[in-house]
């Protein structure tokens, strides 16, 4: 084993397509490396303090979570 | 089970001791792939320039470009001895012109599906976190790219 092994992948991710083609390739590589993926989705301040309490609830969970999912599912069935 | 994502990759080096950490997670990476690595060196010989087109510029550009040029080979001659110990297939390219477009046109004309690179080198100025010839290309590659920071 090298200097450099990656066991520890950080995938940020903000349910974008482009974010989703990132995720996909991290989670293979992740797979070969034998590392462990760790799935970051940042909101941005500006972003929660436009929404008051009751729209953050109407959306009830991270909307991008399913795709964070999705993708995990696709390589570690 | 073949999964590997990544079945052509380059690494870029000046072979400054900064480069060497991009290097070993290029060999780590095409060792996981399964993948073939190219070295690739850039030859800028247009960086040192000193006089503005006097008649003996001619012989002391041929003079800088030679050097340089044994410079890149010693550098993708590296890349090759680390990869033959880790048992891998490794192709040394030397490359003249701007280091930036030159990655990023042979990347394109190539296939390569990662380019791997340090972030400062030789040109590298340390309050800068990304060099610039880094810079460009992940500005510029529509190919995936690691940037290596050294410890």
């Amino acid at each position: 084993m090298g200097i450099v092994d990656f066991k520890k992948i950080r995938i940020a991710t903000d349910g974008s397509t482009c974010s989703e083609l990132a995720a996909d390739k991290g989670i293979a590589f992740a797979r070969l490396s034998g590392g462990t993926v760790y799935a970051v989705h940042v909101l941005s301040k500006a972003y929660l303090s436009a929404m008051d309490e009751s729209a953050y609830s109407a959306v009830g969970t991270n909307p991008y979570w399913e795709s964070i999912k999705e993708a995990f599912q696709k390589h570690w069935h | 089970m073949n999964s590997s994502i990544f079945k052509k990759i380059m690494v870029a080096t000046d072979g400054s001791e900064l480069t060497k950490k991009a290097v070993d997670s290029a060999i780590e990476i095409t060792k996981l792939n399964e993948a073939k690595l190219y070295a690739v060196h850039v030859v800028a010989p247009g960086d040192f320039a000193i006089t503005q087109n006097e008649p003996r510029d001619a012989e002391w550009k041929k003079e800088i470009k030679e050097h340089l040029t044994t410079q890149g080979k010693e550098a993708t001659a590296y890349v090759e001895n680390v990869g033959k110990a880790a048992n891998i297939e490794v192709e040394s390219v030397i490359l003249e012109g701007n280091p930036a477009d030159e990655i990023v046109d042979f990347a394109e004309k190539n296939e390569i599906d990662l380019i791997v690179m340090g972030t400062l080198g030789k040109t590298g100025i340390k309050r800068f976190l990304l060099g610039s010839v880094a810079e460009n290309v992940v500005r510029h590659s529509k190919k995936a790219v690691l940037v290596v920071r050294r410890d």
